[in-house]
C-alpha cells in the first residue's frame, strides 16, 4: 500500500462489522479553546486498514494517511502498534511492564509452566 | 477584579503561549510524553506537561501532542518524524529545562531559520506591496505616485525618447 501522507496516532475503538480488516481508531489531537486559552482534547475517529501489521481492540497504534482513497471511508493504514493492550514494551529497556512496573520474566515463565502441569494433571 | 482562575493560570494567557521558542521541524508529526504520576524521576516531566506542553503545541499546531500516564516504568518523549523514524528522549530524572533545551538542540528549529521564518511572513503580509499576487498592480495605483502614464503623459524630463534619443516632445 503506497502511503506517504502524515502520520497520526491512537487508540483502536473497534473493528467494522462486515469488513474484517478495517478498525476505528480513535485519535486525540489539542485544540484551543479561545475564551479559556486552554487546550483540550478533541476525538477525531478514524477508519484504518489492516494490512501487515495486525492488531487488536485497545491497542495503541500509529496510523499513516493513504495517498489515494481506495475505499469509501477508509483513509489510513495501519503503519505499527506502539502500545498493544497487555503486552505493552518499555522502549527504553526493551523489557515488557505492567503500568510502572517490569515484569519478571522468570517468575512468569515459572507461574506459565506451574500452570500447564496443573492444567494437565 | 478576582484573580484569574485555576492553578498558573499564567499558562492560559496569549502572551504566554505566544512567548514559546520551541518550535519543532516540520519533519516532527507526532510527539508523545510519557510519565508517571507520583513518580520522582517523572517529576520533570510532568513539569515539562504543566508549563510548557500549551506553548509547545501553540507553537506547532500541526504536531499531534499525546500524554500517556502510567504506561512504562521510566519516563520518556518520543517523536515521530515523517520519514517513519522515530527518537526517544529518556526524561529518567531529569529537570524539565533540561528536556527543553534538549528537544530544542535535537529537533528545534534554530534562530536563524525562525527569523527566516518571520521575514518571509512579514514580505508576505506587508500592506505596501503591490505586484501580482497583491491588491495593486503597479506603482502608479498607490496615492501619491505618479499617475500611470497611459493616462497622463509623463513630463518630458522623464521620457527616455526626450533623454536618451534626444527627440523633441510635447509637453
Amino acid at each position: 500500500m503506497a502511503s506517504s501522507g502524515r502520520y497520526i496516532m491512537g487508540q483502536v475503538m473497534k473493528r467494522g462489522i462486515g469488513r474484517d480488516n478495517t478498525l476505528k481508531v480513535r485519535c486525540l489531537q489539542m485544540k484551543l479553546d479561545t475564551y479559556l486559552n486552554k487546550y483540550f482534547n478533541e476525538r477525531k475517529n478514524i477508519w484504518a486498514k489492516e494490512d501487515e501489521v495486525k492488531c487488536n481492540v485497545g491497542d495503541i497504534v500509529l496510523l499513516q494517511e493513504m495517498s489515494e482513497l481506495k475505499m469509501p471511508r477508509i483513509t489510513h493504514d495501519i503503519k505499527e502498534v506502539v502500545f498493544p493492550l497487555g503486552m505493552v514494551v518499555d522502549p527504553i529497556t526493551g523489557r515488557r511492564c505492567r503500568g510502572t512496573e517490569y515484569i519478571d520474566e522468570s517468575i512468569r515463565k515459572l507461574e506459565a509452566e506451574k500452570i500447564a502441569t496443573e492444567k494437565s494433571l | 477584579m478576582p484573580f484569574m482562575k485555576g492553578r498558573a493560570a499564567i499558562r492560559r494567557t496569549l502572551q504566554y503561549l505566544e512567548r514559546g521558542s520551541l518550535v519543532l521541524n516540520d519533519s516532527v508529526q507526532i510527539m508523545t510524553v510519557n510519565y508517571n504520576s507520583g513518580h520522582k524521576a517523572s517529576r520533570g516531566t510532568y513539569d515539562f506537561i504543566f508549563w510548557y506542553l500549551g506553548q509547545v503545541q501553540f507553537k506547532n499546531p500541526s504536531v499531534q501532542i499525546l500524554t500517556f500516564k502510567n504506561m512504562t516504568p521510566s519516563p520518556y518523549i518520543s517523536f515521530y518524524l515523517d520519514n517513519g523514524e522515530k527518537i526517544l528522549v529518556d526524561a529518567d530524572s531529569r529537570d524539565k529545562d533540561e528536556i527543553y533545551q534538549h528537544i530544542k538542540t535535537v529537533l528545534g528549529k534554530s534562530e536563524e531559520d525562525l527569523q527566516k521564518e518571520a521575514l518571509a511572513r512579514e514580505k508576505k503580509a506587508n500592506p505596501a506591496n503591490f505586484g501580482h499576487g497583491y491588491s495593486r498592480w503597479c506603482i502608479c495605483e498607490i496615492p501619491g505616485q505618479i499617475p500611470c502614464p497611459g493616462w497622463v503623459p509623463l513630463p518630458k524630463e522623464m521620457r527616455g525618447k526626450y533623454n536618451l534619443q534626444k527627440k523633441d516632445v510635447e509637453v
